[in-house]
């Protein structure tokens, strides 16, 4: 297994040069469709869950306070079904509120498969598929590998919007380097570009759907990626690389030693 | 004299019931609209807070990035997340007191800062 400090080997690593208009644009199916709709569905789904959860909750709040104010009126011990009518809005409030939390959109349309698979295949592949448009980018993948229980998809999806943040953030050009090496006793995959970087305060933020600074983007790739993440009992972590760039780090855990082979 | 709260939360509507609420309940409260707005009244040195009911995800930014202000600025102060979503894990990492769901009943809401503010010491989550 490769540890952080080959991350300095990367430049007699491989160097991919990315398929011209990668899988999505290329006009071919694109292996990772059903996994990224799974996920932007599940993304859309999640912020419409937290909203509607917000308007649920104040809808029930208001009604609490208007209880309040006429429970010990007259009207109120003339008339039961006021007392019953308010029984029925929170009846309502508490089903709508546990349709919204059961709705579970991505199972529906993606079968996920979690099995031992290699992260530099995966890394390897998300590299082929990403959609690169920019020209003068390159993308250099260092050496190392791991067997991680994931899914194989959803791995190769997370790593592709990370490279694709990652070009969009050059706009000019420029190198995004992946490192995948074992620190702490977990495997990282570390994407690192040349772009102006996430501010410190920013880096929470852009973790959530639909946070973007860019025109016509809907900001959801690191929102699916740590969504991913946390599937896998993994993290995502923000920060910068050397040259003042992004750094974007995809930790996992690793099988106990005697399970499966390491890289 | 009652409990002070501030409530940060950007939501129009949620901010007017619950302060209503809290008042009634017998709590000052204090409001603020949006992440600026928040951090300047926690950094306010004559401002004295019970309980801080932060909204996570305000417009202009994270509430849970001001957990460390009200640590620093005021240590008896319970932060409370008040979101539509809780992860626990998540919670006891950005250094929340308790977390209540948007959606709860009033009746719940209460009873956790009732119990918060009644502890002379802050609890472990």
């Amino acid at each position: 297994m490769t540890q952080e400090s080959d991350k300095r080997s990367v430049s007699v690593g491989e160097r991919k040069e990315p398929a011209a208009g990668g899988g999505r644009a290329s006009g071919r199916r694109d292996p990772l469709g059903e996994a990224e709709q799974a996920a932007v569905a599940e993304e859309a789904f999640s912020v419409l869950r937290h909203l509607l959860r917000n308007k649920l909750g104040t809808i029930r709040n208001a009604a609490f306070y208007i209880k309040q104010k006429v429970s010990g009126s007259e009207v109120w011990a003339a008339d039961p079904r006021i007392k019953e009518f308010f029984d029925v809005i929170d009846e309502e409030i508490t089903a709508a509120d546990a349709l919204v939390l059961d709705g579970v959109v991505s199972e529906r349309l993606f079968a996920r498969r979690v099995e031992p698979v290699s992260a530099r295949e995966c890394v390897e592949q998300a590299v082929l598929l990403a959609h690169i448009e920019t020209p003068g980018i390159h993308v250099l993948i260092g050496p190392g590998d791991a067997t991680l229980h994931v899914d194989a998809r959803e791995l190769t999806l997370a790593v592709r919007c990370l490279v694709e943040n990652a070009v969009e953030a050059m706009p000019s050009g420029g190198v995004v380097a992946v490192y995948l090496y074992e620190k702490g006793g977990r495997f990282l995959i570390e994407v690192l570009d040349e772009g102006p970087g996430i501010p410190e305060a920013e880096r929470q933020a852009v973790l959530y759907a639909y946070c973007t600074t860019k025109p016509g983007h809907a900001g959801m790739g690191l929102s699916i990626a740590s969504r991913l993440m946390a599937r896998a009992k993994g993290t995502i972590t923000i920060g910068s690389s050397e040259s003042g760039g992004a750094s974007v780090v995809l930790s996992f855990p690793l099988p106990e030693r005697g399970e499966a082979a390491a890289g | 004299m009652g409990r002070s709260l501030l409530l940060v939360e950007d939501d129009r509507s949620n901010r007017l019931v619950l302060s209503v609420l809290l008042e009634d309940a017998g709590y000052r409260v204090e409001v603020a609209a949006s992440f600026a707005s928040a951090r300047e009244k926690i950094a306010d040195a004559s401002a004295r807070y019970d309980v801080i009911l932060l909204d996570r995800f305000l417009g202009d930014g994270d509430g849970a990035l001001l957990v460390p202000l009200v640590r620093a600025l005021h240590p008896e102060a319970r932060a409370v997340l008040l979101s539509g979503e809780i992860d626990p894990p998540e919670i006891k990492a950005a250094g929340f007191d308790a977390a209540i769901t948007k959606g709860a009943r009033m009746e719940e809401v209460l009873s956790i800062l009732e119990r918060l503010t009644r502890a002379t010491r802050r609890p472990s989550l």
